[in-house]
């Protein structure tokens, strides 16, 4: 820690009181990376259950190379 | 209820650019005219907005001469706004607008026929009226000059940029909202100069830098607009 | 590989898939490591300000927010122009993927610019020239996400959205300029926030270490969203059901 924040932790979350302000713009900045990150995260997730459950679909039914419904013929 | 048709489209055989152009405005002017109370209804409104603002105010004369400008600008932006859902629709419906965009022919010619008609009716009319909007805002008589000349300058913006948001929205059946929300932001440039120059000339400074600006953005506009329009109805029309 | 091959594969999202897994892990990193890096440095040890004290370390989270959010502005215009004229499905992917992060990030520069002014100037909004714009900017993200949501079909969903990213690319520096003139007119002299004279290089190091992480940030998330827009796009052919068989992405 530097000069300023030397004495304590509570100098340090105060931010000469300021700290309000400062700590609410970093969680906002935190926020929206983690919204960036999870909303990815999660429609991957979602997507990877989804296909996972067709694969098994087409599996069950023995159609193993089965085309898609709505795509037609795979593509070469 | 039953009219006799429009005239066509376009006529058959060679016609020139000119001819092309001048078909399309007497086409749109006599269709304008056929509808007149709903041409007119975005005037009404800007006349009911001001009497709206000046009952809000109480009708003291300094604090509404103070933001005249701001108000006068403001309304007119928001009457082109009414103006502009209308500007394709008609044509979208009864299949007008596939036949200009898609069938062979310059589309350029006959939109920017179509546009500037609307502009005739909307921000020129404005223009006109507004010494009488200015009045009812106690704008002082010196400036009432300048302010027409900052809507002639600043109007053709509004009606070509508003324009291409319409011509987006077109196709949508719920496109109000959207459609000022696409077309406002773009307005902001011309709102600012031309409610800055009103107020800046009331006090008293020369405003020639400000009116070019606005000249500026709307040559700009002129230049840009049509083809993104044609693009847009294009795009709409899929 | 020549640029003109490399033009012609951008074209193929599958091509873009395979070879994107590997960039991302690395934007993704590096972005972290710099983001922690600025930070930590910018919160804890840069200097205060002589002025404003600590509540000038909002700077590094409220600079980059609001530089990324404009960039990505422009990104879309670029990739409307590179939509309208080649048709290139990936300019249509890079158009609906950025909308989100940019709306998020220049939202993120409004309220950190908020909570800067309010111990600046003592209130949380001054219609401050580039406040201002970021407002507007933020209504141009949001009339592109609207009109993505009106427009049923997808393809015709993006070509809508890149004429209004063109037209809106073409309108920002009059925006800027505009807001810019309006503010002398209005507010003759202002404190300026960012415009301190020789920032000792203490001060603006960690800012340059988290503009660069949060550029970073940026290519990584569009990557991981242009992956994703590919894979719901290309669902159930061949070559994404062989390449999801080992069950991971």
């Amino acid at each position: 820690m530097p000069a300023d924040f030397a004495r304590s932790l509570a100098d340090f979350v105060a931010m000469g009181g300021h700290g309000l302000y400062v700590w609410l713009s970093y969680a906002a900045a935190l926020g929206v990376v983690l919204y960036n990150v999870l909303s990815v995260r999660l429609r991957e997730r979602r997507y990877l259950r989804e296909h996972l459950d067709r694969e098994r679909r087409h599996a069950g039914a023995g159609v193993r190379d089965a085309v898609h419904p709505a795509r037609g013929v795979p593509e070469p | 209820m039953s009219r006799p048709p429009l005239p066509p489209p376009s006529q058959t055989g060679p016609v020139g650019v000119a001819g092309l152009f001048a078909a399309q405005l007497g086409r749109e002017w006599v269709a304008s005219l056929r509808t007149l109370a709903e041409t007119l209804n975005p005037l009404v409104f800007l006349f009911l907005a001001v009497t709206l603002f000046a009952l809000g105010v109480g009708g003291d004369a300094e604090a509404l001469a103070n933001q005249a400008g701001a108000i006068l600008w403001v309304l007119v932006l928001l009457a082109t706004l009414l103006t502009l859902e209308a500007l394709f629709r008609r044509d979208y419906d009864d299949g007008t607008l596939e036949q200009l965009v898609l069938l062979g022919k310059p589309a350029f010619v006959p939109i920017l026929a179509k546009l500037a008609v609307q502009w005739a009716l909307s921000g020129l009319a404005m223009t006109v009226l507004a010494p009488a909007v200015g009045m009812l805002l106690f704008l002082p008589a010196e400036v009432l000059g300048l302010t027409m000349l900052t809507l002639l300058a600043g109007s053709p913006a509004l009606t070509l940029l508003g324009a291409v948001a319409a011509a987006l929205t077109v196709g949508l059946r719920r496109g109000g909202v959207l459609l000022a929300l696409l077309a406002l932001p773009l307005f902001v440039p011309t709102l600012i100069f031309g409610a800055g120059a009103i107020s800046l000339a009331m006090a008293g400074v020369d405003v020639t830098g400000q009116l070019y600006w606005l000249l500026a953005i709307s040559v700009l506009a002129l230049t840009v607009a049509p083809f993104a329009v044609i693009a847009a109805l294009r795009i709409s029309l899929e | 590989m020549t640029l003109k091959e490399l033009w012609h594969r951008l074209g193929s999202p599958r091509w873009f898939y395979q070879i994107s897994g590997r960039l991302r892990l690395v934007l993704g990193l590096t972005a972290l490591v710099l983001l922690v890096t600025g930070t930590v440095w910018g919160i804890a040890f840069a200097p205060p300000d002589y002025q404003q004290g600590n509540s000038f370390r909002i700077i590094y989270v409220h600079v980059p927010s609001a530089l990324v959010a404009q960039s990505a502005y422009l990104l879309m215009g670029a990739a409307g122009v590179v939509l309208l004229v080649w048709r290139m499905k990936l300019a249509d992917m890079v158009l609906a993927a950025t909308v989100p992060f940019g709306m998020s990030m220049t939202a993120l520069a409004l309220f950190t610019g908020a909570a800067w002014g309010k111990p600046t100037w003592g209130a949380w909004w001054v219609w401050d020239a580039r406040t201002t714009s970021m407002l507007v900017l933020l209504f141009l993200y949001m009339a592109l996400y609207a009109l993505r949501q009106a427009i049923p079909r997808p393809e015709t969903a993006g070509r809508a959205c890149a004429v209004l990213a063109v037209v809106g690319v073409i309108n920002i520096p009059i925006i800027k300029y505009s807001v810019d003139w309006w503010l002398t007119l209005h507010q003759p002299a202002t404190f300026r926030l960012t415009a301190a004279p020789a920032m000792p290089p203490e001060m603006w190091l960690p800012l340059l270490v988290n503009a660069l992480g949060v550029y970073c940030f940026f290519g990584a998330n569009l990557v991981g969203r242009l992956r994703l827009e590919i894979l719901e796009r290309e669902r159930g052919t061949a070559w994404v059901r062989e390449r999801l068989a080992g069950g991971q992405l």
